[in-house]
């Protein structure tokens, strides 16, 4: 610990401070060795001299200091124990230059594998779109940090800080989502345990920044639930809507039978020679036609009664804004996949680069181009895979846009045909029979029209129109 | 008159009240039956606005493609109204709202009649009109022509190139042959031809 501390202590970054202090560390040890006398053979005490100079200084300093530490070295001998001979002394010499020179070039080897280590890291995350730090879970200090770390999050003293802006209270907030309470962005945070230059363990962060994607998810419920909830209010409106019309005709025939005896009765009792007292055992047509009129009443309060749950059924309008039809289209395709998990709906469109903007309330126009995929999809269940198409068209007619969509199913059944539009009418087990019967009544809301047609080469074609949007 | 629905009780039921009415009423399930039976009989058309297959409105654009002026009443249920309105811009001759009473039904229906008679005796005499029009000669219609357009005996002459004397025998000519007595009902007969001054 304390040595890790020491090589990032300032004489050793320093190149001018560490060269001054191993030359008077080398000095120093000279004059003890002289002081000595030689006696304790101090040769290997120059090594942290040397040390200190490679490091701070490089290699050439290293070497200098390497050479004069053998020179002070080989003086010492040569003062104090000349007897020995000079061949001796020349091979001491020699000896303990190569020692020292080889250990300069081993630290330098070091030195400049590290630092390029650190250059590939930091090159690595300098470039990146990504915040990235490092961070030392012991001391809470920041190691590094690259450029769009303070594009990101401004001027940050510690880990620390930076976590409980994340609501972390370690300076090492866990992996995953987090929302950033000072920018009000949220970021992906991807941690990894990692060693840093010196060996110390400490954690790499890289923060990704998801908030339009969250944004978009977010938004992207919405309009989901948004879609289901006006399904389900439409499904419910037709429901009662038709409920309504089917009690709507009998009453109405009712009505109608009632009033055409009523006129008759009147026309018979008011015509000569069929006067009341003629009538059978007492027998008056005009008690017959009070109550018959009693009876018209009643039919067309019943026919009131049923044309309010209507107009409390339809009270929501449609919201028409000008819509690009290609977009109606494409939203409403991808709506349809969602719809329907698990398959890959292979569509065709055929759509004309330039169509008007039509009349459109989106979500119910969508409501309208769901079902019909569906209907098509499920239709073609028979099919191979690949045989299953769906072909997507629009055109424009003057003030109308149609639009269509063909499948290659068995097509409709004739004696479907006429009952088609009404609601529970199906021929699926797990059918409501309501798809058609929403998709005419919001069509019909638009003013615009829904059939269908046989295609000649097998399949069946529904269309529908929609009015161009006024300028 | 006629009757288009889908719904046969309803339909059988509107016979029977237009029957008691004194119509005679003939019913036709949908819009394409209608129009492979219909052969410009008078009167008028009473019309679903909903119906499957070819819906009111179509078989009112078909109508009206074909140059079949017959009146048309539609008969709507109640979230039709928006569609109603479009019909009767498209021409339609009027709508009823269900639930409706008697009466109103009658009346309209009387109308649309009493419209589809006044239109074909207009018609009928216009025929009428052009059929005797087309009697005169190139240059009586010339002269006829300058009347409609108030010219004078002289002024006529002059334009046609004839003497006045000319203009007034091909005048009494007219007269003649359209069976007139007076101006005015010489006039009242162009009107109805449309043949109007130019
Ligand atoms: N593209 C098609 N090809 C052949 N038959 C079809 C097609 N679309 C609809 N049909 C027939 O029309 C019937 C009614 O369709 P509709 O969409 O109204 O109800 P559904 O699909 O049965 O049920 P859901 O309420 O779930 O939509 C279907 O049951 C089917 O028989
Ligand atoms: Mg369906």
């Amino acid at each position: 610990m304390r040595a890790r501390a020491l090589l990032q202590s300032p004489f050793l970054a320093d190149p001018t401070v560490g060269l001054l202090v191993s030359i008077a560390l080398a000095a120093g040890i000279a004059a003890f060795d002289y002081a000595t006398e030689y006696r304790l053979r101090v040769g290997v005490l120059y090594l942290p001299p040397i040390f200190l100079a490679t490091w701070a200084a490089g290699r050439t300093a290293g070497l200098a200091i390497g050479g004069a530490s053998a020179a002070l070295w080989l003086a010492t001998l040569f003062g104090k124990q000349p007897y020995l001979g000079t061949l001796h002394h020349l091979w001491e010499g020699t000896l303990h230059l190569v020692m020292y020179a080889a250990f300069v070039f081993a630290i330098a080897r070091l030195k400049s594998a590290l630092e390029l280590a650190k250059e590939r890291f930091v090159s690595a995350f300098d470039s990146l779109e990504a915040a990235a730090w490092v961070v030392d879970p012991e001391s809470d200090a920041l190691l590094y940090s690259n450029p769009q770390f303070s594009r990101t999050f401004g001027a940050v003293g510690s880990a620390g800080g930076l976590a409980r802006r994340f609501g972390a209270f370690a300076p090492a907030p866990p992996e995953g989502e987090a929302f950033d309470t000072e920018s009000g962005r949220w970021f992906y945070l991807l941690a990894r345990a990692m060693r840093w230059l010196d060996g110390r363990s400490v954690r790499l962060y890289v923060a990704t920044d998801i908030t339009e994607s969250k944004r978009a998810e977010q938004l992207a419920r919405k309009q989901a639930e948004q879609l289901e909830r006006t399904a389900r209010l439409i499904a419910v409106g037709e429901m009662a809507s038709t409920l309504a019309h089917e009690l709507n005709q009998p009453l109405g025939a009712i009505a109608n039978y009632n009033n055409g005896c009523i006129r008759l009765l009147r026309q018979w009792s008011g015509a000569p020679g069929a006067s009341p007292a003629e009538g059978p055992s007492g027998f008056d047509p005009r008690e017959l036609l009070e109550l018959m009129e009693k009876c018209s009443t009643q039919a067309l309060r019943a026919g009131d009664v049923v044309r309010r749950i209507r107009e409390f059924v339809r009270r929501r309008p449609p919201t028409l804004h000008p819509e690009n039809p290609r977009a109606l289209v494409m939203g409403a395709l991808g709506a349809a996949e969602g719809e329907m998990v698990d398959v890959r709906l292979q569509a065709v469109t055929e759509l004309p680069a330039a169509l008007p903007d039509v009349a459109a309330d989106r979500v119910m126009v969508t409501r309208v181009m769901v079902n019909l995929a569906r209907n098509a999809w499920e239709a073609m269940q028979a099919l191979e895979e690949e045989e299953r198409r769906l072909v997507v068209r629009a055109r424009e007619h003057d003030t109308e846009v149609e639009f269509e969509f063909a499948d290659r199913g068995p097509g409709v059944a004739a004696e479907l045909e006429r009952q088609l539009f009404q609601p529970f009418v199906t021929t699926k087990a797990e059918g409501m029979g309501l798809g058609l019967a929403i998709c005419r009544s919001i069509v019909e809301y638009h003013r615009g029209e829904l059939w269908f047609t046989r295609n000649p080469e097998g399949g069946t074609t529904f269309h529908f129109t929609l009015p161009v949007a006024r300028r | 008159m006629f009757v288009v629905d889908d719904d046969d009780a309803l339909r059988d039921s509107l016979r029977a009240l237009l029957g008691s009415a004194g119509f005679r009423c003939e019913g036709y399930a949908s819009a394409a039956e209608f129009l492979a039976a219909y052969r410009d009989e008078a009167g008028c058309l009473l019309l679903d606005v909903r119906m499957p297959g070819m819906s009111g409105l179509r078989l009112q654009d078909q109508l009206a493609e074909r140059g079949v002026p017959i009146p048309i009443v539609f008969v709507t249920g109640h979230g039709d109204v928006p569609m109603a309105v479009e019909a009767m811009r498209k021409g339609a001759f009027d709508f009823l709202e269900k639930p409706y009473a008697d009466e109103e039904l009658l009346d309209r229906v009387r109308r649309a009649i009493a419209s589809d008679a006044s239109r074909r005796r207009e018609e009928e005499e216009r025929r009428a009109a052009e059929a005797a029009l087309e009697a005169l000669t190139a240059r009586e219609r010339e002269v006829l022509d300058c009347l409609l357009a108030g010219r004078t005996g002289r002024a006529t002459a002059q334009q046609l190139g004839i003497t006045e004397k000319t203009v007034e025998f091909h005048r009494s000519r007219i007269m003649q042959k359209l069976q007139m007595r007076t101006r005015e009902q010489l006039f009242e007969l162009c009107r109805r031809a449309r043949v109007f001054p130019q």
